[in-house]
Formats: structure tokens, C-alpha cells, sequence
């Protein structure tokens, strides 16, 4: 059998190139529209355009989009489980978060999508090994986080940033400069990447070691219908290339944090740019987040979640112990290859 | 028929305009209070936003059938002007004709987006899908939505019925009074 | 045909006949482009001028602007404009700041012997204006299509709307110099001060608005609602009675009005899904992108588009379908986003009096009971000068960016 020739959609609501996810999303297209035959096609929508994250989630489901690269925070509101996943201090090292596909919990999310949603997955793919908090000053220390308005991106956050003292703030990322601007907001938990476009209005950027604060993760899945009608051939094919974009995404992501922080160090606190805080000065946030994240989720989902939401704290975290610091490939990855294609 | 249609037109103008006015003005206060608890106590609520969001959509949902009844809706008239302005029984009849036709595919179009959108509220429903602030369910607003798609296809029906019989020469009148609002426009 | 149900039925067919899509994305589409906070700026912000309205505060605010220049001669014509300002800090749309100034201005012009062609002229004209001041309801809509700032496009907007306002005060002290019978008014100091105390808590409440977007207290969304409960507070407190008894009925007629715009959007919605789906509009931006015009040329195509479009379509309608397109071409050609927004907003402006739709040129003619082309006639002697206004805007972009980079602070790291 040959190759089919396809049309692919693919949605993510991240902002376009040379944004790291949406270069890897170009990959994909230029392998595919290059191996496939003749007339094959892949359309890359950035920013929601066709579709926001959960509305994409539910499009896969019903065969009105072929892919999907979606944010788990995101399209929890379509299937809380996925929430799950945004919890802080369980994968803390680089090598950890790698695992995630691996972990028994990781494995039966990627099973539901399959069986209760019928989108095919192709695994986890990293968002950021940077996440952190944005602020008109400096947000790190409990004193500094008192009273302050902090807009998240998923519900599973809130219960962290209220531990800090803090009101967690819903509200679409579209909104948030010019809440910034008015003084609605005072922070944003979010990524280096969305950062750079809201640096004028929050200049100071805080970051603690790796899913210390915030976690999140993407994972990329296929339309059931659409999967199940291509040949075997095709499938391989594009399972491969799925593979190779994801890879080259990590990398890529990777790497576009390292410049960001290059570029935008910050000496000392009290410099605006990215503050990388130590272990000591993260300790504070980390007790006082303790378990408050894993109740808020267990009471927000079915009861038979329960045991699968310490299953994942406790692998999670044995994985992080098991899978220490410096033993991910990904860390001693030369960036400079990547250095002029980021710049875009 | 003529019965059915003085009650549906009782209904929207003497119920559901009142309750739709109802569901804009709560989210509204919802809103003003909340940007005084901010500033008073330094709270607020997590899921307000989505609250204020599909509380006010949920009423100008419920409205869509009630402005299509009223004509108000945003209209090219080009043609049924053009036949009128020809003039002659000819052009007035052409022209009603075209205005019954118009009333058709509005009818069949209110009927196709609810209709379709009913499998999509399963969906919701099962799945459980949720507003943003993930506290308030989605397929409540959802419903509302095809709700007032279909009340606004029933308001095309009576208008298609409307039409058809004042080409036969019956008016049946409408307990609208027009207003200032005649143009729909905003901007 | 409803504008709304033509497209949507158009969205269908595409859909219907597009094997990678089903039926259901109809209603999905529909219901997830009206689903934004941002949005619910819009009804709150109609309701906030209807409330206003109720309250009698236009009259006050005419009044106001009355004692203060009708000596001059034209200056019931001048007074207008002026109240047309001020009423377009309290209102977003220029049909409702037209059709209060039918009911309210006219009569009075039409005792000093303004004819009619001129007064209905300044009314329907002077309408536009309030889409420039802010509130704005076109730019809150171009704010979210292009997730630019609210608050500096509202900024942006104040200088091109006090320009359209000097050009047309300039025209009627021409017409009025030529026309020896219009009457000028009376000054007395003593009215003047009793009617700048009337007209207080009018203006007052653009000053919340503004200040409090600029001050950081609000969001644009809830800037609208604070609008809303002060005027809710104001009818409270000077009319309980007759406020209690009208405050359904005038949220009733919000949601009317909104209710005709969101079924307009969400069926854009649909359509602009449809169109996405096969990525007409990078095709189309990347057809003109690659005729490498410079941001001019650019700017003024697009206006004459504009210009086109409104001669048939809603304002909404109009941002709607073109911006999606417009917008990545021109930002690819170095126009600031602030700048775009106000000029597409001039356009739509500018449609509010052109034949054959024309809205403003409906209400006026309707709510003053003059003839549609006695309207027509005086709204073109003042399309002139507003047509000039939107040239100055396109080929000095200072004009609308420099006020919201003055007020609103710089990034260390240069943006
Ligand atoms: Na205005
Ligand atoms: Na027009």
C-alpha cells in the first residue's frame, strides 16, 4: 500500500512563528507536504484561529479537525481529568517531566483521550521548562505576593496562587495586557514566551527550578474518525513525523528559554528581567502550596479520581528523586544551532 | 393559526422580553458589586467573569426570535424596494413574494443551526464540559443558545405566515409598537 | 434579507459541501465566537448610554453647551456639536448619540431657522463622533478581533474625534456666516452657571470611565458595568420612582439592541470559521502583501474599501469580515495596530451617512420626521469635512498614536 494523500488541520493557541511550538508545527507540515503525494496539505491555525483549545479538543473528538497540539490546563474544562496534570512539585527535574508519557497516570490519560474521546494520542510534549511569574514588580517572596491579583491559566493553579496570599484571576490571555495596564491585575503565572509580549507591562519575570510553582504540558492527539480511515502505511508515516516534530518542539522550547534568560537576566531582585530564584528562596512558595492543589483537585473531579491524583504525586515524585538533574539529553544540548531560526 | 401566532407574540413581548431584561440586569449588578469587593475587601469571586459572560449571552439569546418578530434585524432590502418602487400590482406582489421567500430561509436557517446543535449539547452534557473558570458548566448556556435559535425560527414561521396571508390580503397585526430602535444598528 | 441570515446560510453551504466539516460546527462556531468578556463590553456599554438617557441627562448636557456658545453666530449649530462631544463620552454608538440629538437638537435649530437640511446635517454627521470619543463600541470590537489594548485605542481615539468636531464647527460658522437668518442665542452668566451645575453629573461620568481605565481601576468590561451603576445611582437618586418603574423596559430594549448585533456576530462567526477552515484570508493577505505596497498606498485601498463595503453593510459587519484580513497585512507593512483601529473606525464612520445604508441618515429621518433626502444632503456637506478628517488621520498616524504612548508607560526593554 502507498502513502495516502491528506489534508491536515492542525490547532494550537499559542502565537505564530518563530514561536517554538509553531516552528515545530512548520516542520511538520514541510515533512509531510514533502513525503506525502501530490495535493497533500497541511493547514497550521496559531492562536486560536480555528479553533481555542477546548473547542478544539471537542472538534477532534467529532472528526471536525485532524489535529491538535492543546495545552492539558486548557482543555481540562472539556475533561477535568486532564487537570490532573497542573499540579506544582511533582515533576521537578527535566528527565522527569520527559516521563510523564511513561507514568501510570500519564498512560491512562493518554488512554481516556483514546477511549473516551476518541482522539488518538501521540504523547506529551513539553511547554516550558520556565514557568513562572510575571509582575509589575518583584513576585517571589510571601510578603510581595499579599493582596496581589495574579491571572493563572488553568483553575488548577488558583489553589497555589491562594496559598501565597495572592486572588487567583481568570481571564482570556487577550484581556490580560490591558488588565495589566489597568491595574486589574498586578501578575501573570505563565511562560518566558508569553512573557516577552507582556514584558512592557510586567517587567519583572520570577522563575523557581523546573514545575516547582506551576506545571502544564501539552499533548498532541489525532481525530479518532480521521486516524481510523487512513491506511497503515499512512499512519506509520505520520506517527513518525508527529514523533520528530515533537522532538524537535522540545528542543526548540528548550532552547528558547535558555536564550530568553541569557537575554534578560536579572542580577538582583530588584532588577527588571528574569529573576531565576534559588532553592531557598522558592522553599516559602512550596509549603505553603503543600497539598492545597491536590485537594482542590480531588474535590473538583469524581471521586474515583481521588486515588489517581496521589498515584501521581507519589510517582510523579519518585521520578523526580529517580531522575535527578543532568540526566535528560535535553540538558547538555548545544543551542546554538537554533539560535538565528528563534530570532524568526 | 392566527391565535397561535397572537399568543406567541403575547408571550415574547409580555414574558420573555422582561425575563431576558432580568438576565442582563443581574450579571450587570454582579459585576458593578464585584469590582466593589475587589477594592473593598480585596476578593473576588473565580468564577464571576464566566458568570457575567453567559448570564448576559443567555439573555440576548432568548432575544434573538424576540428582534426577528419585531423586524429589526440588520437588513439588505434592496430588491423588495426596487420591485415596490416599480410600483403596480405586479412589483408589490413580487415583492412580497421575495419578502415571504426571505422569511423561509431565515426559517430554515434558525431550524438547521438548532437542530444540529442538539447533538453538540449531548456532547456537552456527557463530557461534562465546563466555562472557563471550570465551576460553571458550559451545556446549561449552550442550550439557551439553541433554545433561542429555535424561538427565532418560530418567529420566522409566523412571519412567513404573516406575509402569506396579507398577500392574500389579511393583516394580522403586531402588538409591537416601533420605537427608536427601528435601524438595529449600534455602531 | 437579514444580513446575518445571508451569511450564515452561505456559512452552510460551504459547510455542507466541505467534506473535513459536519453540520454541528454551525451552532459550535456560533456559540464560541460570542463567548468573551471582552465582548459583554458591548451590551454594557448600550446599556450604560440608554440608562444615561433615561435620565435626561442629554437634554442637560445640551443645555450646558447651549448657554456656553450660542452667541456666536451658527451657535445652536456649534452647541450641538458640542453636546455631540460630550454625549459620545457617555455613549459608544453614533446612531444613539444621532437619534437623542434628533429628538433633542433639532426642534431647537428648527425654532431659530435653521433649515432643515442643515440641522439634520449636524445631527446625523455629528453622530459619528461618538464612535471616536471614547467609549467606542467599533473600537472595542477591533480591539478584540485584534487583541489590541482597549484602553489605548480609547485613548486613541479622542484627538480624531475632537478633529471631526472642529471640522464640522467650521463648515457651520461658514454656512451660518452666509445665512443671515439664522438667530444666535443670549449669553447670561447666571444660566450658564445653572446649567453647567445641571449638566455635572453628565459629564461626570466620562470622567469615571476614563479615569478609571487610565487610573487602573477597571477593565474595559468592568468599566462599562461601573457606567451602568452610576447611572443606575444617579436615576436612583434624583427620579426613584420613575427610574424603578422604566428600568426593565430599558434593559429590555439593551438587550434588543444587542441582540440584533450578536446574531449579525455570531453568524460572522460561522462565516469567518468557514473562511479560516480554508485559510482564505492568509491567502489573501499574502496576494497583497505581495504587491509590496508601502503603508500608505495601503491604508488608502483600504479605505476606499471601506468606503464601498459601507455603502451596503453594518459597521459590525464591516470590522468583522475585512479586519481578519486586513489586519496581518498591515502590521507586515509597518501600520501601528492603534492606527489601523482608528481608521477603520473613520470608515465606519463615514458609513453611518452614505446611501443607500446609511443608519444615521434612517434614524434622523425617522425620529425628526424630515425627508431621507433633505437628510442625505446636509449629512454629505459634512461627509466632506469628516472625509478630510480620516485623510489627516491616514498620513499623520501621530495624530491617534501619540496621546496613548504619552499615557501609558514604556518596556524596558523597548517594547
Ligand atoms: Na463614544
Ligand atoms: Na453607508
Amino acid at each position: 500500500e502507498d502513502l495516502q494523500r491528506v489534508t491536515i488541520r492542525v490547532s494550537a493557541d499559542i502565537p505564530g512563528p518563530p514561536f517554538p511550538t509553531a516552528l515545530a508545527m512548520e516542520r511538520f507540515k514541510e515533512l509531510v507536504e514533502e513525503a506525502f503525494p501530490e495535493g497533500s496539505e497541511v493547514r497550521n491555525f496559531y492562536a486560536g484561529s480555528l479553533y481555542k483549545d477546548a473547542d478544539a479538543m471537542a472538534a477532534l473528538s467529532e472528526g471536525n479537525l485532524e489535529m491538535g497540539w492543546l495545552l492539558a490546563g486548557k482543555t481540562a474544562s472539556v475533561d477535568s481529568w486532564l487537570g490532573m496534570v497542573v499540579q506544582p512539585g511533582v515533576l521537578t527535574t527535566v528527565a522527569a517531566v520527559h516521563e510523564l508519557e511513561n507514568l501510570e497516570t500519564g498512560k491512562m490519560l493518554l488512554e481516556r483521550l483514546r477511549e473516551r474521546h476518541n482522539i488518538e494520542p501521540f504523547g506529551f510534549s513539553d511547554l516550558s521548562f520556565s514557568l513562572g511569574i510575571a509582575g509589575k514588580n518583584r513576585l517571589l517572596a510571601l510578603d510581595s505576593m499579599q493582596g496581589s491579583k495574579i491571572r493563572t491559566f488553568a483553575p488548577a493553579i488558583n489553589p497555589a496562587v491562594e496559598s501565597w496570599g495572592a486572588n487567583p484571576v481568570v481571564m482570556g490571555f487577550g484581556d490580560v495586557p490591558s488588565a495589566l495596564e489597568s491595574g486589574v491585575l498586578d501578575g501573570v503565572v505563565t511562560s518566558i514566551g508569553a512573557w516577552r509580549s507582556i514584558s512592557e507591562q510586567t517587567p519583572y519575570f520570577t522563575i523557581a527550578g523546573i514545575g516547582t510553582i506551576t506545571f502544564d504540558s501539552y499533548w498532541v492527539g489525532a481525530s479518532g474518525d480521521w486516524w481510523a480511515g487512513l491506511n497503515e502505511p499512512t499512519r506509520n508515516k505520520l506517527a513518525e513525523f508527529v514523533a520528530e516534530a515533537m522532538q524537535f518542539h522540545d528542543e526548540l522550547s528548550w532552547c528558547n528559554d535558555r536564550f530568553s534568560i541569557e537575554a534578560f537576566a536579572a542580577k538582583s531582585l530588584s532588577d527588571p528581567g528574569i529573576y531565576a530564584a534559588g532553592a531557598d528562596e522558592a522553599r516559602p512558595l512550596q509549603e505553603a502550596i503543600g497539598t492545597n492543589v491536590a485537594e482542590f483537585l480531588k474535590k473538583d473531579l469524581p471521586d474515583e479520581a481521588d486515588t489517581w491524583i496521589d498515584r501521581y504525586l507519589e510517582e510523579g515524585r519518585e521520578a523526580s528523586k529517580r531522575l535527578g538533574p543532568g540526566t535528560d539529553p535535553l540538558e547538555k544540548l548545544d543551542c546554538a544551532q537554533y539560535r538565528d531560526m528563534l530570532k524568526g | 393559526m392566527r391565535r397561535a401566532y397572537l399568543a406567541w407574540r403575547a408571550f415574547e413581548e409580555r414574558f420573555l422580553q422582561y425575563a431576558a431584561a432580568i438576565l442582563l440586569l443581574g450579571p450587570t449588578l454582579l459585576a458593578i458589586v464585584e469590582v466593589v469587593r475587589r477594592y473593598g475587601f480585596g476578593v473576588s469571586f473565580p468564577w464571576r467573569q464566566d458568570a457575567v459572560t453567559y448570564g448576559i449571552l443567555a439573555a440576548i439569546f432568548l432575544f434573538f426570535g424576540i428582534t426577528q418578530s419585531r423586524g429589526l434585524h440588520l437588513r439588505v432590502t434592496l430588491l423588495p424596494s426596487l420591485l415596490r418602487a416599480k410600483g403596480g400590482r405586479t412589483g408589490r406582489a413580487a415583492a412580497e413574494v421575495v419578502e415571504a421567500a426571505v422569511a423561509a430561509v431565515g426559517l430554515l436557517f434558525c431550524a438547521f443551526v438548532a437542530w444540529h446543535g442538539i447533538p453538540v449539547a449531548l456532547r456537552m452534557i456527557e463530557t461534562g464540559r465546563m466555562t472557563q473558570s471550570q465551576i460553571i458548566p458550559l451545556w446549561p448556556f449552550f442550550i439557551v443558545f439553541l433554545v433561542g435559535m429555535g424561538f427565532m425560527a418560530v418567529s420566522f414561521f409566523f412571519q412567513l405566515y404573516a406575509q402569506i396571508q396579507s398577500m392574500r390580503g389579511v393583516n394580522l397585526g403586531s402588538p409591537y409598537v416601533e420605537g427608536t430602535d427601528r435601524n438595529g444598528s449600534i455602531l | 434579507m437579514t444580513i446575518g441570515v445571508a451569511l450564515g446560510v452561505t456559512s452552510i453551504l460551504f459547510i455542507l459541501t466541505d467534506p473535513m466539516l459536519d453540520a454541528r460546527t454551525v451552532a459550535q462556531s456560533f456559540f464560541s465566537f460570542l463567548g468573551s468578556f471582552s465582548l459583554m463590553t458591548v451590551p454594557l456599554f448600550i446599556y450604560a448610554g440608554f440608562l444615561m438617557e433615561r435620565t435626561g441627562m442629554v437634554r442637560q448636557l445640551f443645555g450646558f453647551a447651549e448657554a456656553l456658545v450660542s452667541r456666536i453666530v451658527g451657535g445652536f449649530g456649534l452647541a450641538t456639536v458640542a453636546t455631540c462631544v460630550m454625549f459620545s463620552a457617555i455613549s459608544g454608538s453614533s446612531v444613539a448619540v444621532a437619534s437623542a440629538m434628533s429628538l433633542i437638537a433639532v426642534p431647537e435649530m428648527r425654532a431659530r431657522n435653521y433649515p432643515d437640511w442643515l440641522s439634520a446635517g449636524i445631527v446625523s454627521s455629528g453622530g459619528g463622533i461618538g464612535l471616536l470619543i471614547p467609549p467606542s463600541l467599533s473600537l472595542i470590537i477591533y480591539g478584540i478581533a485584534t487583541e489590541t489594548s482597549i484602553v489605548r485605542l480609547f485613548f486613541a481615539g479622542i484627538i480624531p474625534g475632537l478633529l471631526l468636531a472642529v471640522g464640522m464647527a467650521t463648515l457651520i460658522v461658514v454656512v451660518a456666516w452666509r445665512t443671515p437668518s439664522l438667530t444666535s442665542g443670549r449669553f447670561s452668566g447666571q444660566r450658564l452657571r445653572e446649567s453647567t451645575v445641571a449638566a455635572l453629573p453628565g459629564l461626570g461620568m466620562p470622567v469615571l470611565v476614563l479615569g478609571g481605565l487610565y487610573g487602573g481601576l477597571f477593565t474595559p468590561t468592568e468599566s462599562a458595568a461601573v457606567a451602568c451603576g452610576y447611572a443606575m445611582v444617579y436615576g436612583l437618586a434624583t427620579r426613584p420612582r420613575e427610574f424603578l418603574r422604566e428600568l426593565l423596559p430599558v434593559t429590555a430594549r439593551a438587550v434588543n439592541l444587542t441582540a440584533v448585533v450578536f446574531f449579525l456576530m455570531g453568524s460572522v462567526g460561522v462565516f469567518q470559521f468557514v473562511a479560516a477552515n480554508h485559510a482564505w484570508p492568509q491567502k489573501i493577505a499574502e496576494a497583497v502583501v505581495a504587491l509590496e505596497l508601502g503603508a500608505l498606498p495601503f491604508l488608502f485601498g483600504y479605505l476606499c474599501v471601506l468606503l464601498l463595503l459601507g455603502m451596503f453593510l453594518d459597521g459590525i459587519a464591516m470590522i468583522l469580515l475585512t479586519v481578519p484580513v486586513v489586519f496581518p497585512i498591515a502590521t507586515s507593512v509597518g501600520v501601528d495596530p492603534v492606527h489601523l483601529g482608528i481608521v477603520v473606525t473613520m470608515g465606519v464612520e463615514l458609513s453611518v451617512i452614505t446611501p443607500p445604508v446609511g443608519f444615521n441618515l434612517f434614524a434622523v429621518s425617522g425620529i425628526a420626521k424630515i425627508p431621507i433626502q433633505t437628510v442625505l444632503r446636509g449629512a454629505m456637506i459634512f461627509f466632506v469635512s469628516d472625509l478630510l478628517v480620516t485623510v489627516a488621520i491616514i498620513v499623520f498616524p501621530a495624530l491617534s498614536t501619540w496621546l496613548p504612548e504619552l499615557l501609558v508607560s514604556g518596556s524596558p526593554f523597548g517594547g
